[in-house]
C-alpha cells in the first residue's frame, strides 16, 4: 500500500504544489489549511508522514509537534520561513524529524520523505538490532567490530568520535540537532559541550578526508546540527 | 536701593568680625587727638583749632573703620572728650559758658555727617568697583557660553566658570523634554547626589524656583539649586555649594539668574539645532529609502519580466515547443525566482539591521563548517566557476552567529560568481594571523579600480561596469556584509588580486590563541 503523507500548510498555492509532486511520487497525499485539523486528521487518518509549516493560522507549530508526539510517532518533515532558525531547532527538539526551509525544492522534500520512509521500514524489519554494517559511499562502520573504513583504508577515531560517526550513521539522511548528538555522547549533563563537539567533529571531517568544499558524508547545517549524507 | 541693601549687609557683617579692632581703633584715634589738642593746648592756640583736631580724628576713623554707628561713637566720645580735657571747668563733663553746648552740638553734628558721607563715598565707590567686576564677568561668561558648540561642552564651561566665580563646587545638569537628565556636570566635589540635595535640584528643575541651602525650601541641603528657565519652561538645573556653610548673598544669586537665562539661551539654541540636524538626516534616509524602493522595484522587474515571459510562452505554446525547449524555458524561470529569493533574503536582513532589529545569536561555530555550508549552497545553484577551499589544520572555534557569518560568505561569493566570467577560479580561504581569524574570497575575474574600491561598501552602490552577468545586486550585500562583520566587532576590507581579480576579506577577533 502506497504511503499516506499529510501537508499542513495554511497558502494554498505551497499545497497545491506539494500535493501535485508528491502524488507524481505515487504517494497519496491529504492536506490541511490550519493546526487544529492537522491534529484531527493525524489521529483519524493516520498518515505515514507529516509536512508541517511551522506557520500557522491558529496553533504555533511546534506546539502541533508537541500534541502529535503524546499520542503519535509519526514522522514530521518541518518546514519554516529563511531566519527562524531558533524556532527550527526547537521544532526539532520537541520531536520532528527533519526540516527544510523555504524556499526549498521539491528534490530535497522527495530525498527527505524517501529517507524517512526507509528509515521507518528498516525499524519494523530489524527492530533494534544492536549492530549492523554501514555502508555509504565509500565508508563502510562496522558496529559489531568497531571498525571503520574508507576504501579499504582503516581509519581510527577516538571513542567520541566513533560514537558520533555511529549516532550520525544510524540516522543517515536525517538531521541531527547539536542538543541531540551532545546528549547521547557526552549524556544530559546541562553542560553546554558546543565546543567539544566542534573540535570532535572538525577532526572527524579530518581523518574521513572530507574536501571542504564538497564534503562528501558529513553536511553542517549551521545554527541546527549535522547530518550524514544520504546515497 | 535692594543692591545698596545688601552691601550694608555685607558691611555689618564685616563690623561684626572687626568689632574689637575697631573699638581699639577708637580708643587709640581719640587718644592721639587728645594728646595733640593737649599740646596745641599747651602752645595756647585757640579752641577752635583743638575742635578741627577732633573733627579730623573722627573723620579719618571713620573713613577706616567704616560703620555709621562708630561714627556716631566717634562724634559722640570727642565732643566728650573736648568737653573734659578743654573746656572749663576742666576734667569735668560740666561747662560755665553757654557758648559750648552750641559749640559741643554743632561739632557733634558736623562730626557725624561728614563721617557718614566718608562712608556713603566709600561704599559707592566700592559698589562701582564691584559691578565692574560684576558685569566684566558676566561679559566673559557671556562670551564663552556663546561660543559652545555642544550640550555638553555648554555644561561644562558654565560649570566652570560659575566655579571660578564663586570658588564653590557647581553642578550643571540638563534635562530633556522628558524630564530625563541628558548631561551631568560636576565640578569640584560632587555633594549634589545625597537626598535632600537630590530632591532639592529635582525641586528647582521641577518649580522653576531657586531651592536648597539658603532658602526657604530645602534649606537641609547642602547647596544652592537655581532651575535653568527658557520660555519654554525649565531645562536643568544649576546647584552651587560655597564651602564652609556660607549662603549666597543676593547679588550672587542675582548673577546666577543672569547667567542661567545666557544658559538657556544658548541651551535652546543647541537643541534646535540638534533637531534641525536630526530633521535633515531623516530626509536623507526618506530619500534613500525612495532610492532603494524605485531601485528595487526596477531591479526586481527585470528577472520578474524573465519569469512571466517564459511561464506565459510555455504555456501559450506547450504543443509548439519541444521538450528540451521547455526544460531549458523551466531552468531559467527557477533561476531568476531564485536570484530574486536571495535579493529579497539581503533586503530583508538589511532592514532588520537598519531597525537594529537583529540580535546577534552568538555561539562557538567552528569557521570551516560555516565556509563548507556556505560554498555548498552556492555550488547548489551555481555551476561554471571553480570554488576552492582553504582550511588550515587547525580547527578554529570562534563566537559568532553562525547564520549570519554565513551570509556574509555566500553574499562575497556570489558577487565573485556575478562579477567575473565563467570558468573564473575562486578561492575561500580561512587562516589565523594572532588572535584575527581572517577569511578570504577571491577571484581571478576582472577586478575593480581603486575608485570603485573606495566605494564599494556604500549602500545602494552599483559597478557601473557589468561583466558577464545581467544581474544586478542593487549594492545591498557588501553594505549588509559589513554592517554584519561591524556587529562582529570584526572588520571588512577589499584589495586587488594579483595579478587581476579582487580578494575580499574579513576578519573576527577570536579570544583564544589555539584550539
Amino acid at each position: 500500500m502506497e504511503p499516506l503523507i499529510l501537508i499542513v500548510d495554511d497558502e494554498n498555492s505551497i499545497r497545491k504544489f506539494l500535493r501535485v509532486s508528491i502524488e507524481t511520487q505515487g504517494y497519496k497525499c491529504i492536506d490541511a489549511d490550519n493546526g487544529s485539523n492537522a491534529i484531527m486528521l493525524t489521529i483519524s487518518q493516520n498518515p505515514d508522514i507529516l509536512i508541517l509549516d511551522l506557520g500557522l493560522p491558529d496553533i504555533d507549530g511546534v506546539d502541533v509537534i508537541k500534541k502529535i508526539r503524546t499520542m503519535s510517532q509519526i514522522p514530521i518533515i518541518i518546514i519554516s520561513a529563511r531566519g527562524h532558525d531558533r524556532e527550527k531547532v526547537e521544532a526539532l527538539d520537541a520531536g520532528a524529524d527533519d526540516y527544510l526551509t523555504k524556499p526549498f525544492s521539491v528534490t530535497e522534500l522527495l530525498a527527505r520523505i524517501r529517507v524517512i520512509l526507509r528509515h521507518k521500514s528498516i525499524n519494523e524489519i530489524q527492530s533494534e538490532t544492536e549492530n549492523e554494517l554501514f555502508k555509504i559511499k565509500d565508508l563502510i562502520i562496522d558496529t559489531d567490530k568497531r571498525r571503520i573504513w574508507i576504501e579499504n583504508d582503516e581509519i581510527r577515531l577516538t571513542p567520541n568520535e566513533y560514537k558520533v560517526l555511529v549516532l550520525l550513521a544510524k540516522n543517515h539522511g536525517k538531521v541531527l540537532t547539536h542538543k541531540l548528538i551532545t546528549e547521547n555522547i557526552w549524556g544530559s549533563t546541562g553542560i553546554d559541550d558546543t565546543q567539544s563537539l566542534r573540535v570532535c567533529m572538525g577532526n572527524l571531517r579530518r581523518k574521513l578526508g572530507e574536501d571542504p568544499a564538497q564534503p562528501k558524508y558529513i553536511i553542517t547545517e549551521i545554527g541546527v546540527g549535522y547530518r550524514l549524507i544520504d546515497e | 536701593m535692594s543692591k545698596f541693601n545688601s552691601f550694608i549687609n555685607r558691611y555689618k557683617l564685616i563690623y561684626k568680625k572687626n568689632i574689637f579692632k575697631n573699638i581699639l581703633l577708637l580708643i587709640f584715634t581719640m587718644t592721639l587727638c587728645t594728646i595733640v589738642s593737649i599740646a596745641f593746648n599747651n602752645l595756647n592756640m585757640s579752641e577752635t583749632n583743638i575742635v578741627m583736631i577732633y573733627l579730623l580724628g573722627i573723620l579719618l576713623y571713620s573713613y577706616i573703620a567704616e560703620g555709621y554707628v562708630y561714627s556716631f561713637f566717634a562724634s559722640v566720645s570727642g565732643v566728650l572728650l573736648f568737653n573734659f580735657f578743654f573746656t572749663e571747668p576742666y576734667y569735668t563733663l560740666q561747662v560755665y559758658s553757654p557758648d559750648y553746648p552750641i559749640i559741643f552740638l554743632v561739632m557733634f553734628i558736623v562730626g557725624s555727617i561728614t563721617s557718614m558721607l566718608t562712608i556713603r563715598v566709600k561704599i559707592e565707590s566700592q559698589l562701582v568697583i564691584d559691578r565692574e567686576k560684576y558685569i566684566s564677568s558676566l561679559y566673559y561668561v557671556t562670551k564663552r557660553l556663546l561660543d559652545v558648540k555642544s550640550c555638553n561642552e555648554l555644561a561644562e564651561i558654565s560649570a566652570d566658570e560659575l566655579s571660578k566665580q564663586f570658588n564653590a563646587d557647581v553642578l550643571v545638569s540638563f534635562f530633556n523634554s522628558s524630564g530625563n537628565v541628558t548631561c551631568r556636570i560636576v565640578k569640584g566635589e560632587d555633594v549634589f547626589n545625597d537626598g535632600a540635595d537630590y530632591m532639592a535640584s529635582m525641586e528647582a528643575y521641577q518649580s522653576g524656583s531657586p531651592c536648597g541651602y539658603g532658602t526657604t525650601l530645602f534649606s537641609g541641603a547642602k547647596a544652592y539649586y537655581s532651575p535653568i528657565l527658557s520660555h519654554n519652561g525649565s531645562l536643568g538645573v544649576i546647584g552651587i555649594s560655597l564651602r564652609n556653610d556660607v549662603a549666597l548673598i543676593n547679588t550672587q544669586c542675582t548673577f546666577i539668574d543672569v547667567i542661567s537665562r545666557q544658559i538657556a539661551v544658548v541651551l535652546e539654541r543647541e537643541r534646535i539645532y540638534e533637531k534641525q540636524q536630526k530633521t535633515q538626516m531623516e530626509i536623507q534616509k526618506e530619500r534613500l529609502r525612495s532610492d532603494i524602493l524605485r531601485s528595487i522595484s526596477h531591479d526586481l522587474r527585470t528577472p520578474l519580466a524573465g519569469i512571466m515571459g517564459l511561464a506565459s510562452t510555455a504555456h501559450d505554446n506547450y504543443e509548439k515547443l519541444s521538450d528540451e525547449v521547455k526544460i531549458t524555458f523551466l531552468q531559467s524561470i527557477y533561476e531568476d525566482a531564485d536570484w530574486l529569493n536571495e535579493l529579497v533574503e539581503n533586503i530583508l536582513q538589511t532592514t532588520r539591521f537598519e531597525e537594529g532589529r537583529i540580535k546577534l545569536n552568538i555561539k562557538e561555530e567552528a569557521a570551516e563548517e560555516i565556509i563548507t555550508e556556505a560554498v555548498t549552497h552556492v555550488k547548489k545553484h551555481s555551476s561554471g566557476h571553480e570554488i576552492y577551499v582553504k582550511i588550515p589544520d587547525e580547527i578554529i572555534i570562534l563566537q559568532v552567529d553562525g547564520v549570519l557569518i554565513r551570509q556574509v560568505i555566500i553574499n562575497l561569493l556570489n558577487n565573485a560568481i556575478n562579477y567575473s566570467p565563467r570558468g573564473s577560479k575562486i578561492t575561500v580561504s580561512l587562516f589565523r594571523k594572532n588572535n584575527h581569524v581572517i577569511f578570504e574570497v577571491s577571484d581571478n575575474g576582472p577586478g575593480l579600480s581603486q575608485e570603485e574600491i573606495s566605494h564599494i561598501f556604500e549602500r545602494y552602490y552599483q559597478r557601473s561596469t557589468k561583466v558577464s552577468s545581467n544581474r544586478r545586486g542593487m549594492g545591498l550585500g557588501l553594505s549588509l556584509c559589513k554592517s554584519i562583520i561591524e556587529a562582529h566587532n570584526g572588520e571588512i576590507s577589499m584589495r586587488n588580486n594579483v595579478p587581476n581579480g579582487t580578494i575580499v576579506s574579513f576578519y573576527i577577533i577570536s579570544g583564544e590563541e589555539n584550539v
